[in-house]
């Protein structure tokens, strides 16, 4: 297995009118071929601006992409010219976004709204780019009859799978999915979450799942990167993240799941809220939230430890945190 | 969708007896006797009582106008006051004019208003936003008399290439003279369609659509034409029927300024001269030609958004 997509030291800053706003503070992630990762962070952590700085699609302005590479086999999509970039969008790496309702153009079918990848990537004229937009419905369970329907027909479970067959139309080698999910009820989630699943084997696919559902990574991820405040707090295999985890944040997060067999009245929150990405903290980022904080947390920032070959952890005191 | 269409004209009928009827009363209780104005301020008494007698001014105000409405069905628009010649004609003729007009000023304004707009909004807060923004300020400001004479000034009288007056002969004649008419006109509509398409793109960039169009890795044009602008484009049209329906009964500052030899001109004179019948034909004219443009554009919407389409399938509206 060799390494396919990487993210190298990212940074990303939106310049608004009245404040830097630092999303991304060095991320570095690598994907290898066929594996799936899950990315998991609270609202506002920076998942949705990683997946849009892989995609070469952050608004610019305001957004600046201080520093850093996302490396595509040897290409650095970050300095490669807009032209190759449009190959690589759709063709190589796709993208499903949060909210089908809003993420499908009202005014054309969904049937055109596939073929137009078809016939920008691969060449196909009319006809046939309508038929494979049709193989690429029935492939997501829609009947291919609706193709000429216009997504307000459709509801919102059936417009993510239209996402979906937007985002596959091309076979692309990697998918990044944000939050695809979200915007969906329990039932629903359950079946986009399998189709995206059986794709991916079908395809051969390399994932990035964006999610804040550990119950979604725990099924479908082999990885999981845990972000917050615009750094990964702790990166590993599933196995680690959910049986060995050792960074405060991501066990403030398991703690936060209610349990099955505990009788729980309250929920455990992790107290208090996520810094203003306008005015960051000194030191480590979590360290007014943290139950092991020092004085040392609050001035010198954390580097990566590396635990295991997969297993890293962004923290002082994850000995001792580890201990407990 | 034909069901739409036929509720829509069928509205139209109570539209018309409304509009026609405020007008007709307006006109029956403002001073100013229209003998007086057709005989002259020498008649007789007698002659005075025979004309009030013929024109029917001696019956009661709602029998006049059911009379009026009866002969209109019929296709008679009575004889103008004035030059006693049958209004019908008068409107046959100048209609196709004002038609003419109108539909160059539109064309003009939505030929550079639009793709303007659309310019502006992509480069939103850049120099070329800027210029743009000043310019549709400045037109749209820019009462249409006075850039009618400043056209005139250079254009026939420094310049001599455009005529200033009037309408040509023959295609060619009729295009050159069109020139100085149609800019006037269109220019403040212009910059209204400019802003209105601007803004509206404004909108449509930040949707999320947008976002799963170029994450496609298609051109930017056609992430802006096929995607953001078809989106945009439904305040624009809404606002291009309202102007094009204002400009086929009201663009009288521009007929009077070139003496175009239309409805415009002459709905003015008319009034001038309180030609009842002339004016109540004009106002027929104008008030169906607004109400048949809008509902051209209601049926556009339908073609422009399939949500719209779907509602009036459904004969929600």
């Amino acid at each position: 297995m060799s390494e396919f997509l990487s993210v190298k030291d990212l940074v990303v800053r939106y310049d608004t009118d009245d404040a830097v706003v630092r999303a991304l503070n060095g991320v570095s992630l690598s994907l290898q071929e066929g594996e799936t990762l899950g990315l998991v962070g609270e609202t506002g952590a920076g998942k949705t601006t990683l997946a849009r700085s892989i995609m070469g699609l952050i608004p610019s302005p305001p957004g600046v992409i201080e520093s850093g590479e996302v490396l595509y086999g040897d290409e650095d999509l970050l300095k490669v010219p807009e032209r190759r970039m449009r190959e690589i969008r759709g063709k190589h790496i796709s993208m499903v976004f949060q909210d089908p309702m809003t993420s499908l153009n009202p005014v054309m079918t969904v049937g055109e709204q596939i073929a137009e990848v078809l016939q920008n990537h691969e060449n196909l004229h009319g006809k046939e780019a309508h038929c494979r937009a049709c193989e690429m419905l029935e492939m997501v369970g829609i009947n291919a009859d609706r193709a000429g329907e216009y997504p307000h027909q459709f509801s919102g479970g059936m417009k993510q799978r239209v996402v979906i067959a937007i985002a596959l139309a091309c076979r692309p080698k990697v998918l990044i999915a944000d939050e695809p999910t979200t915007a969906l009820d329990v039932t629903i989630q359950a079946q986009v979450l399998e189709i995206i699943k059986r794709l991916r084997k079908e395809l051969n696919m390399t994932m990035m799942l964006i999610t804040h559902d550990l119950g979604v990574v725990a099924q479908n991820c082999d990885n999981v990167a845990i972000i917050y405040a615009g750094e990964i707090v702790e990166y590993g295999t599933v196995h680690e993240i959910f049986k060995e985890r050792v960074h405060p944040y991501t066990i403030g997060l398991f703690d936060s799941i209610p349990k099955m067999n505990e009788d729980v009245t309250r929920l455990k929150p992790i107290v208090g809220l996520m810094p203003d990405p306008t005015d960051l903290p000194c030191g480590c980022k979590f360290h007014e939230r943290c139950q092991y904080c020092t004085e040392e947390c609050k001035e010198r920032v954390p580097e990566m430890v590396q635990l295991s070959p997969t297993h890293q952890v962004r923290c002082i005191h994850w000995k001792e945190v580890a201990a407990k | 969708m034909y069901k739409f269409v036929l509720k829509r004209i069928v509205m139209l009928i109570p539209v018309i007896i409304g509009v026609t009827f405020v007008v007709f009363f307006i006109l029956s209780v403002a001073p100013g006797d229209p003998v007086l104005t057709i005989l002259g301020d020498g008649a007789t008494d007698e002659a005075i009582e025979q004309m009030r007698e013929e024109l029917g001014l001696n019956d009661p105000l709602l029998i006049r106008y059911v009379n009026y409405i009866w002969d209109v069905l019929h296709g008679d628009f009575g004889l103008s006051y004035k030059t006693r010649l049958p209004v019908s004609d008068q409107l046959l003729a100048r209609f196709p004019n004002t038609l003419l007009l109108a539909s160059c000023g539109i064309v003009l304004a939505i030929a550079f208003g639009i793709p303007l707009g659309i310019l502006s909004a992509k480069k939103q807060y850049t120099f070329l936003d800027n210029v743009a923004t000043v310019g549709a300020l400045v037109s749209v400001s820019m009462p249409k008399f006075w850039l009618g004479l400043l056209l005139v000034l250079i254009f026939s009288l420094n310049l001599g290439v455009f005529p200033s007056q009037g309408m040509g002969e023959g295609v060619v004649g009729t295009l050159h003279s069109l020139v100085l008419p149609a800019v006037t006109l269109s220019t403040g509509f212009m910059a209204t369609i400019m802003r209105m398409t601007r803004s509206s793109m404004l909108e449509t960039i930040r949707q999320d659509y947008i976002s799963t169009a170029r994450a496609k890795g298609i051109k930017e044009s056609q992430v802006t034409i096929r995607h953001m602008l078809k989106n945009a484009l439904i305040p624009v049209i809404t606002l291009c029927g309202l102007q094009f329906g204002h400009m086929l009964g009201g663009s009288m500052i521009t007929e009077t300024v070139f003496s175009w030899p239309g409805v415009g001109r002459y709905v003015l004179d008319s009034i001038k001269t309180k030609d009842t019948p002339a004016i109540l034909g004009c106002v027929i004219l104008m008030s169906v030609s607004f109400s048949i443009i809008n509902l051209l554009v209601d049926i556009l919407y339908g073609y422009v958004d399939p949500r719209i389409k779907s509602q009036y399938k459904a004969g929600k509206l």
